[in-house]
């Protein structure tokens, strides 16, 4: 049995941002506001774009973070205090927004309040679903999504290509996801198929059409995550744990390919997959291969910072994850380590 | 003098039906705007630099935050119905997705079916009943005009967006301003507070926004009184003062002319609609 749930409300425009938090603010007719975002997007253009969407005579309180190793322990820590708003504007980072996420979990558990959540995304996206499904399901996915691709026009080259390689990444591993859900399968397609496009123009060509395509690649990433996380970002996630600083893009792109080759695939995913990604009739892990190697980033995971004793929990991770045994895992972590 | 005939307030946004002798000065809405003639001397209207005919053929159609005028042909009133349509209710019950509800030309040139709706509203609106019909009605009066004022265009800016903030001067303006509604705040040390002299200022505010720093603090004043006179007990007086007025006079002074009537004759009339949003 499957249950499927997209219960966000979605804006997606140019310049939507300001009149759609308006909007949306007005609609709940809330009046006090939770504002999260990382310590470094302070006094950003984004900030004041979001302070700009306020009503007036509203009252905010802001939540800065920087270390973003501990959220669920600083989420518990706003729960306690006194803080009641009825909204949660999460703004910027992927790691804002889980962290709005985080929060509001805690509020409901806490109070039995749930704030309404709204999460602003700029380049890095939107985040994974939280391993702990809890906090991943409908306690969790954001009320309201503001997509606007005017956000991330001053996003740089590296930074573009790393979110594009990302949701291609998720896309890839959330249509290959055996759980049956038709609406996220076709999400995921779209969203490859832009990412492919993005991944063309970065570098060459700059405008809104590509910031179009980058988000809203990250959207439908994101949206394609209700099948849950696949396994090579399951292995990624485990690996930065150990090296925190590292590019998240960098380890999954390596290790992407290995799974493929690795894992239970149903045929006719495969061939689907296969044709939009390539013209080229070859199999599903070179194509990824192919694609993900055009691009300037470490060869390795020994490269990226990411210390070999971080290999065995990663694998045990994913062990019995879609048809992929330890020995597997940790086979594809092995030769991407220092390259074969 | 102006008077209200009836104002409903509702998830739509509002409808008003107004008795108006009086002129009103350059405002603007953060909703689409339309304007009908129902009885009466017809009248014209100032949008987007044309002269709009308001008589039984013709109506005006206003984009959010576009400034307009109204003006009446002498002392005999004109009897109109107002509507000032939230853009979000309107893409929640259209099968598009034009969000600014921006309208193609501010001139509409009126057909049976826009008239027929126009008439059933009315009627609805002077009956305060039949609410769920009353906001199908007029999402359905709403379209006609939007599909209207885009037929024979050559080209199609629906989705064209407003790039009010795309300076982060005007940002910080536009924020400034929001905080202070209510006080006296001088356009002067406005200017200055965002790094500008204020011949600058007022150029690059309205390059961007489209309507002045007066015309947009206005709006701002003018959406709070109308809140604050549906919402709250406070006398007129109290919120003449509250939101900076020195005297009562001073606000009804620019009440009348900026909504259209008096903010007492305003409250008389006013109530608010429970129609359903999105309409199911």
């Amino acid at each position: 049995m499957t249950l499927i749930t997209y219960p966000s409300r979605v804006h997606f425009a140019d310049g939507v941002l300001e009149e759609a938090l308006y909007s949306e603010l007005e609609r709940i007719q809330g009046s006090s506001f939770l504002l999260v975002f990382h310590k470094d997007e302070t006094d950003s253009e984004l900030m004041d774009r979001v302070l700009g969407g306020l009503p007036s005579r509203t009252t905010q309180e802001h939540v800065l973070f920087g270390d973003t190793t501990n959220l669920r322990e600083q989420a518990f820590e706003i729960a306690e205090t006194p803080v009641q708003p009825g909204a949660i504007i999460a703004f910027g980072s992927s790691k804002a927004i889980e962290f709005g996420r985080k929060i509001r979990y805690t509020i409901d558990r806490a109070s039995g309040m749930r704030p309404v959540l709204f999460g602003i995304p700029a380049i890095d996206g939107l985040p994974d679903p939280c391993h702990r499904k809890i906090e991943s399901k409908q306690a969790g996915l954001p009320s309201v999504i503001i997509c606007d691709p005017t956000v991330i026009m001053g996003a740089g080259e590296g930074e573009s290509r790393e979110a594009a390689m990302m949701s291609l990444i998720r896309c890839v591993e959330a249509y290959l996801s055996a759980t049956y859900n038709p609406p996220a399968d076709g999400i995921a397609l779209d969203g490859l198929s832009r990412c492919l496009t993005s991944l063309h123009k970065i570098g060459e060509k700059v405008g809104l059409d590509l910031c179009r395509d980058v988000m809203a690649a990250g959207l439908n990433a994101f949206l394609s995550q209700e099948k849950g996380v696949g396994p090579a970002q399951t292995m990624t996630q485990s690996m930065m744990t150990e090296a925190p600083n590292a590019q998240r893009a960098a380890i999954a792109r390596l290790v992407l390919p290995g799974v493929l080759r690795n894992r239970a695939i149903d045929d006719q995913k495969a061939d689907v997959l296969g044709k939009v990604l390539s013209d080229v009739k070859e199999p599903l892990a070179e194509v990824t291969r192919r694609i993900l190697s055009n691009v300037q980033m470490p060869r390795t995971l020994a490269d990226i910072g990411v210390p070999h004793k971080a290999l065995d929990p990663a694998a045990e991770s994913v062990a019995g994850q879609s048809g992929l045994t330890f020995l597997q895992a940790r086979a594809v972590l092995e030769e991407v380590y220092e390259g074969a | 003098m102006s008077q209200a005939i009836a104002v409903c307030h509702g998830e739509f946004g509002r409808a008003a039906l107004y008795r108006l002798n009086k002129e009103i000065i350059t405002h603007a809405h953060r909703e689409g705007h339309l304007i009908f003639y129902v009885d009466g001397p017809s009248a014209t209207c100032v949008s987007g630099g044309r002269t709009c005919k308001v008589d039984a053929d013709h109506a005006v159609a206003v984009s959010p935050w576009e400034p307009h005028s109204y003006h009446p042909a002498g002392e005999d009133p004109q009897i109109c119905l107002v509507l000032y349509i939230k853009p979000m209710w309107f893409l929640e019950n259209s099968s598009s997705a034009e969000y600014a509800l921006k309208f193609g030309s501010e001139d509409l040139t009126l057909n049976e079916e826009i008239k027929g709706h126009l008439n059933r509203l009315t009627c609805l609106l002077l009956d305060h009943e039949g609410e769920a019909k009353f906001d199908s009605l007029l999402f359905a009066l709403t379209k006609a005009c939007f599909d209207l004022s885009w037929a024979g265009s050559e080209t199609d800016y629906r989705g064209q967006i407003y790039d009010r903030f795309s300076d982060y001067r005007v940002r910080r303006s536009l924020r400034l301003i929001q905080e202070s509604v209510g006080e006296d705040m001088e356009m002067e040390e406005l200017a200055r507070n965002v790094g500008l002299s204020r011949p600058h200022f007022f150029k690059l505010f309205k390059q961007y926004t489209g309507v002045t720093p007066n015309v947009y603090m206005n709006t701002l004043r003018s959406e709070r009184a109308i809140e604050e006179l549906l919402n709250s007990d406070k006398t007129v007086t109290d919120i003449a003062f509250d939101l900076g007025f020195s005297s009562q006079a001073s606000f009804t002074r620019f009440f009348s002319s900026n909504v259209g009537i008096a903010p007492s004759e305003y409250r008389r009339v006013a109530h608010v609609s429970n129609g359903a949003f999105p309409m199911m």
